[in-house]
C-alpha cells in the first residue's frame, strides 16, 4: 500500500461509505455534488475511483442494469479493510491536531 | 427522433478506447445524460454527453484499463490501430527507401487521378444543381412527350394552353409560373451590341426560386416593359453606376426600364438569364386554338406541390384530354409528365427544347471514359512497377511469412502502402486539377453555370477516390506478392519464375504510345491551324487598322473629329467589325420564300475602305426611293434558286417591312471567322446602327497618334471613354478558342507521355531487374554486356513501330474529321512536321527510359549479383 490520502481522495471514500450498497458511479457524483457543492466531471470522478482501486482502498464488482442507463450494469465500488484503516488514521490524526491547537478553533 | 444520447460520441469513445472494459462507463454517460434531459433541451444534454465522453477518454480510468489490457508494456492494448498503425509506419519506411520508384508513382497516379477529379467535379456539381431553391425537391415543372407511332421526343417545354388550365384547375399545388425564354433584348452600347438572355415571366417565378433581389420587387414581373437584371449584366452595363430607373434600349425589344437588380445567387441552378421581365398582358390564350397546344416551344410551367408526383400526373392527364384531339389530327400522342427540378440536370433523358443549362448523363459518361483511358494505364503501370520491385522486397515478404504473418496481413500492408501512395497523389492531382479546371470550364457548352471550386464536400469525395484507387490498384501487386512461397523469396529464386512480358503489357503499352501520339500530333495540328487562320487572307484589309467603338448617334461627330488627324489616312463605320461573328440576321423575302442573311450595316466608305472585291456594281450605295443595299455571292446564288427564272439587274426584295433594292453583288470573304461558314449576308446603309469607326492609319510614332486621337476624341465627346484597338488584335481574340484547345491537347499529351514512359519504365525495371544475374555472368564469361540494351530496345522500338502505324492513320482521320467540324476551311490537315517531331520525341523518351535503367544494370559489378550464389 502506497502514498497517503488526498482530500478529494477521502471525500470518495466517506461518500463510497456514506451510499452503502448504491455506490457507484452517477450516485457518488450526485452525492458530492449535494453534500459538498462541487460539480464534478465523470472522468475526474473515474480517474480518481481508479487510482483508489490501483492503492487497495476500493474493491468493485458489476451490478444490475437498468434502463436509464440504456440497459448497462453498474460497477459497484465497496472500501476495503485498508481503507477503513486510512480513514480512521486520518481522522485520529485530525482529532488529535484539532485536540492540540493553541489557539480557538471553535466558531463560537 | 428518439430522445438518446449521441450515438456517434458512443462510438467514437468505444472506438478510442479500443477493447477496454467500457459498459459501467457508458451507463454511466447514459444516466448522466437522461438526468441532464429533464432540466435541459436534447441539443444541451448531447453537447454536455460529448464534453463527458471526451474528458472521460483521456481520464486515468481509461487509461489504467488499457493498460491493464495490453499484452506487454509496450503495446498500446488497442484493437483498431495497432496493425494498422504499424503496416503505416512500414510503408512510409518504404516509400522513402524507394524514393525515385515512389517519385514516379505518385506523379504518374497523380497525372493520372487529375482527370479523374475533373469529372467526378463535374458530377458532385452537377448533382448540387438547384438544390438551393427553399423545399427544391417539392418544385416539379410539367414535361411533353410526343409519340408518334412508338417514336418518343421528349420536350422540357409544354403547351400554353394546357399550363394555363394547370394553373386553374390542378388541385394541390402550392404555387406555379409560366416561363417563356423567348425574350432576348439585344442591347445597344458604345461598339458591340450585347445580346441578353432574357425569360418572361410571372412574380411567382420569384416566391418559388431564391433569387434574392437588392433592390427593386417582385411585381414587377406583372408587366412587360420593366426588367430585374442580374448583379453581373448590371455591372456589365452600367458599371459602377447604380442601374435602377436606368433605361436599355435595345434593338429588338424597343426601351426596357430597369425596376430591380438581383443580388449575386449562386451559379448552380438549370436557369440561364441576364434579364427577367413580364408576360404582355395578351400572353393568356385561347385554349381551343390548336398552335397553343401543339406548339409547346419555349413555354415553361413549373410549379410547387407537396403532393406525390404521379397524384398530379393523373390530374394532367384528365385535363389535357381538351386537346388531345389537335394532337391526333398530326397523328401524334401527348403525354405529359413532372420532372424534379433536381433532376433536371444531369437529365436522364434526352430533352428537346430546353430551358437554360441542361447537362446530360451521356456527356458525364463520356468524361468517365476519358478518365478511365487515361487512369486504368496508370494504374496498371504502378502494379506493373510494384510487381518489378518485389524482387527487391522479396525478402521482407519472405521474413515475415517465416514469422508467422498470413497471407492476409500480407495483403494488407501492400494496400496500407498503395493506399498512402494514392493519398499523397491526389494531393497533387488537385493541384492539377485546380490549374486546369478553368480552361475545362472554358471548354465546355455551359460552363459557366459550373465553378468546380473545392468544398469540403468535393475535397471528401477526392479523398474516397484515392482511398478506392489504392485499394483496386494495389491488389493486384498484394495478391503477387501474397502468393511468393518463402522459401523462393529467400532463396533469391524469384527471378526465374516469369522472365518474359505477357502480350497484354505490350498491347497496354503500345495503346499508351498511341495516345500519346495522336495528342501530339494533335498539338501540331492545332498550333498551325492557329498561325493559319491568323495570317488567312480573308479579303479585307486589316493592316494598320484602328478600331474605336462609337455609339451610333455621335458617329458623325466621331468622324468629323477623327478625320481631321494627320495620320488617319481612310476612314469609315460599321455595325460589327470584320473577323468577328455577325450577329444580326433578318429575313429576306422576295413574295415566295424567305431566306435567312446576315446583316451589316456600314457607311458609304466601308466597302472601299475595307478593299472588298466586288462580282458586280461598283458598291456605292447611295440614298433613293428604295433603300439600296448590296449582297455576297452566297445570298445571291440562293436567291437564283429561289427564282425559276432570270432576273434583271434591278431587283427589288423585302427586307422585314423595307424594300430594297440589290445594286451589287459582293465577292464572298470571310466577314467572320474562318471557323463560321460563309453565309447569305446583306449590307445596308444605316447611320443609326454604326457602332464602330475603322481607321486606317499612317504613323511613325504610334503613341503620338494614340494621344492626338484621344485628345480630338475628348474635345467633342468629353463624358464617353475613347477606345481604341487594332483590327489585327480583335481578330486574334476570335481565335481564342483554338488556343484553349492547345491547352488541353498539350495537357492531354503530357499525361498519354509521362503514363505511357512511366509503363515503359516499369517494363524495363522489371526486365532489368529479372536479367541481373543473366548480365552478370554474361559479363564474367567476356561477353559484351551491350546486349542487354539491344534486346530492350529492339522490344521497344517494335512496340513503338506498330504504335506509328495505328497513330498515324488514326490522327489523319480524326484531326480531319473534327476539324472538318469546327472548321469549315481546315486547310492544313496532319503534315509531315508534327508526325514526325512527336514520334521522334516518343523514340528518344523511350530510348531515354531504357537507357538509364539498362546502364544500372550493365554497371554494377558482376560480383555484386552473382555474390550470393
Amino acid at each position: 500500500m502506497k502514498g497517503y490520502l488526498g482530500e478529494f481522495e477521502e471525500l470518495v471514500l466517506l461518500t463510497v461509505a456514506n451510499l452503502g450498497n448504491e455506490a457507484y458511479g452517477v450516485a457518488i457524483l450526485e452525492h458530492i455534488a449535494e453534500s459538498a457543492g462541487r460539480k464534478l466531471s465523470l472522468g475526474a470522478l473515474h480517474s480518481t475511483l481508479a487510482r483508489l482501486e490501483e492503492k487497495g482502498f476500493l474493491g468493485s464488482y458489476l451490478g444490475q442494469p437498468t434502463a436509464t442507463r440504456g440497459g448497462r450494469r453498474k460497477r459497484h465500488f465497496v472500501l476495503t479493510s485498508e481503507a477503513v484503516a486510512a480513514l480512521n488514521k486520518m481522522k485520529l490524526l485530525r482529532d488529535r491536531l484539532w485536540h492540540g491547537s493553541k489557539i480557538n478553533l471553535s466558531l463560537k | 427522433m428518439k430522445d438518446q444520447p449521441p450515438k456517434f460520441a458512443e462510438r467514437l469513445f468505444s472506438l478510442f478506447c479500443g477493447e477496454a472494459f467500457l459498459e459501467d462507463l457508458l451507463g454511466d454517460l447514459h444516466e448522466v445524460y437522461n438526468q441532464k434531459r429533464k432540466t435541459y433541451s436534447q441539443m444541451w444534454s448531447k453537447a454536455f454527453y460529448w464534453y463527458e465522453a471526451f474528458r472521460l477518454s483521456f481520464s486515468y480510468a481509461i487509461v489504467k484499463r488499457k493498460r491493464e489490457l495490453s499484452l506487454s508494456a509496450h503495446s498500446p492494448g488497442q484493437r483498431f490501430n495497432v496493425m494498422t498503425l504499424n503496416y503505416i509506419k512500414i510503408s512510409f519506411r518504404n516509400i522513402l527507401k524507394n524514393k525515385t520508384f515512389s517519385i514516379l508513382n505518385i506523379f504518374g497516379l497523380a497525372l493520372g487521378m487529375s482527370i479523374g477529379l475533373l469529372s467526378l467535379a463535374f458530377y458532385v456539381e452537377l448533382h448540387q444543381f438547384d438544390r438551393f431553391h427553399k423545399d427544391s425537391e417539392s418544385i416539379y415543372r410539367i414535361t411533353t412527350t410526343l409519340n408518334n407511332d412508338g417514336n418518343k421526343e421528349e420536350y422540357a417545354s409544354a403547351p400554353t394552353a394546357l399550363s394555363y388550365l394547370a394553373e386553374e384547375q390542378l388541385v394541390g399545388i402550392e404555387q406555379s409560373a409560366h416561363i417563356s425564354d423567348n425574350f432576348f433584348p439585344t442591347v445597344k452600347t458604345q461598339g458591340d451590341a450585347i445580346r441578353l438572355q432574357g425569360y418572361l415571366t410571372e412574380p411567382a417565378f420569384l416566391d418559388i426560386f431564391n433569387f434574392p433581389l437588392i433592390s427593386g420587387s417582385k411585381n414587377v414581373l406583372s408587366q412587360p416593359n420593366t426588367v430585374l437584371i442580374t448583379y453581373e449584366t448590371a455591372h456589365k452595363l452600367f458599371g459602377n453606376k447604380s442601374a435602377v430607373g436606368q433605361k436599355l434600349e435595345t434593338t429588338n425589344w424597343g426601351v426596357l426600364q430597369v425596376a430591380g437588380v438581383f443580388a449575386p445567387f449562386p451559379k448552380n441552378t438549370h436557369f440561364a438569364f441576364d434579364v427577367l421581365s413580364g408576360f404582355p398582358s395578351d400572353h393568356k390564350l385561347n385554349e381551343s386554338n390548336e398552335l397553343n397546344w401543339t406548339d409547346t416551344h419555349s413555354n415553361y410551367f413549373y410549379l410547387k406541390s407537396k403532393l406525390n408526383p404521379s397524384q398530379l400526373e393523373a390530374q394532367l392527364a384528365s385535363i389535357s384530354r381538351v386537346g388531345s384531339s389537335f394532337f391526333e389530327e398530326k397523328n401524334l400522342k401527348a403525354s405529359y409528365n413532372l420532372q424534379s427540378i433536381e433532376d433536371i440536370n444531369p437529365s436522364r433523358h434526352k430533352m428537346k427544347d430546353t430551358l437554360g443549362n441542361s447537362f446530360e448523363w451521356e456527356g458525364l459518361f463520356a468524361f468517365f471514359g476519358m478518365s478511365l483511358l487515361i487512369l486504368v494505364p496508370a494504374c496498371l503501370n504502378y502494379g506493373n512497377m510494384a510487381v518489378a520491385n518485389t524482387l527487391k522486397r522479396s525478402k521482407e515478404i519472405g521474413i515475415r511469412k517465416i514469422m508467422g504473418s498470413p497471407n492476409r496481413q500480407i495483403i494488407h500492408q501492400f494496400l496500407v502502402e498503395t493506399i498512402i501512395i494514392c493519398l499523397i497523389a491526389v494531393i497533387f492531382s488537385v493541384l492539377i486539377f485546380d490549374l486546369i479546371r478553368g480552361e475545362l470550364l472554358r471548354m465546355l457548352v455551359g460552363g459557366s453555370a459550373l465553378s468546380m471550386s473545392l468544398s469540403p464536400r468535393l475535397l471528401l469525395v477526392f479523398l474516397s477516390l484515392a482511398i478506392f484507387v489504392g485499394l483496386i490498384t494495389g491488389l493486384v501487386p498484394a495478391i503477387y506478392f501474397a502468393r511468393i512461397t518463402p522459401i523462393n523469396a529467400l532463396r533469391n529464386t524469384l527471378e526465374n519464375q516469369k522472365v518474359s512480358i505477357s502480350g497484354l503489357k505490350k498491347g497496354l503499352l503500345v495503346f499508351q504510345f498511341v495516345l500519346s501520339l495522336v495528342f501530339m500530333i494533335g498539338i501540331g495540328v492545332l498550333v498551325r491551324q492557329y498561325y493559319d487562320s491568323l495570317n488567312h487572307d480573308q479579303g479585307f484589309v486589316r493592316e494598320n487598322v484602328l478600331v474605336v467603338p462609337v455609339r451610333p448617334e455621335s458617329s458623325q461627330i466621331v468622324a468629323n473629329a477623327l478625320a481631321s488627324s494627320p495620320s488617319v489616312t481612310k476612314m469609315s463605320f460599321t455595325s460589327s467589325l470584320p473577323g468577328i461573328p455577325l450577329g444580326r440576321s433578318e429575313y429576306f423575302y422576295n413574295g415566295l420564300d424567305s431566306l435567312h442573311a446576315r446583316v451589316l450595316y456600314v457607311d458609304k466608305q466601308f466597302i472601299q475602305h475595307m478593299d472588298i472585291d466586288m462580282v458586280w456594281g461598283d458598291g456605292i450605295l447611295i440614298e433613293t426611293q428604295f433603300e439600296q443595299v448590296l449582297v455576297n455571292e452566297t445570298l445571291m446564288n440562293r436567291l437564283i434558286n429561289l427564282r425559276s427564272e432570270a432576273v434583271d439587274s434591278l431587283v427589288v426584295e423585302t427586307i422585314g417591312d423595307t424594300k430594297v433594292q440589290i445594286v451589287g453583288v459582293i465577292k464572298d470573304y470571310n466577314h467572320e471567322p474562318l471557323s463560321h461558314r460563309i453565309e447569305p449576308m446583306v449590307v445596308r446603309l444605316n447611320n443609326a446602327e454604326l457602332t464602330f469607326a475603322l481607321l486606317t492609319i499612317s504613323t511613325k510614332d504610334i503613341v503620338y497618334t494614340m494621344n492626338d486621337l484621344e485628345e480630338r476624341w475628348k474635345a467633342v465627346l468629353p463624358e464617353a471613354a475613347f477606345k481604341a484597338t487594332f483590327l489585327n488584335s480583335e481578330i486574334e481574340k476570335a481565335y481564342d478558342f483554338i488556343l484553349t484547345g492547345i491547352k488541353i491537347f498539350a495537357f492531354l499529351a503530357i499525361l498519354a507521355v509521362t503514363i505511357s514512359c512511366l509503363g515503359l519504365l516499369g517494363i524495363v525495371i522489371f526486365t532489368t531487374e529479372n536479367r541481373k544475374k543473366e548480365v552478370a555472368i554474361r559479363k564474367t564469361l567476356g561477353a559484351s554486356p551491350w546486349k542487354l540494351l539491344y534486346t530492350l530496345s529492339g522490344l521497344f522500338f517494335r512496340m513503338w513501330v506498330i504504335a506509328l502505324f495505328i497513330a498515324i492513320p488514326a490522327s489523319f482521320f480524326y484531326y480531319d474529321k473534327v476539324m472538318l467540324k469546327i472548321y469549315n476551311k481546315f486547310n492544313g490537315g496532319v503534315g509531315f512536321g508534327e508526325v514526325a517531331l512527336s514520334s521522334l520525341l516518343t523514340l528518344s523518351l523511350g530510348l531515354l527510359a531504357i537507357m538509364v535503367q539498362s546502364n544500372k544494370v550493365i554497371r554494377t559489378n558482376p560480383a555484386e549479383s552473382l555474390r550470393s550464389e
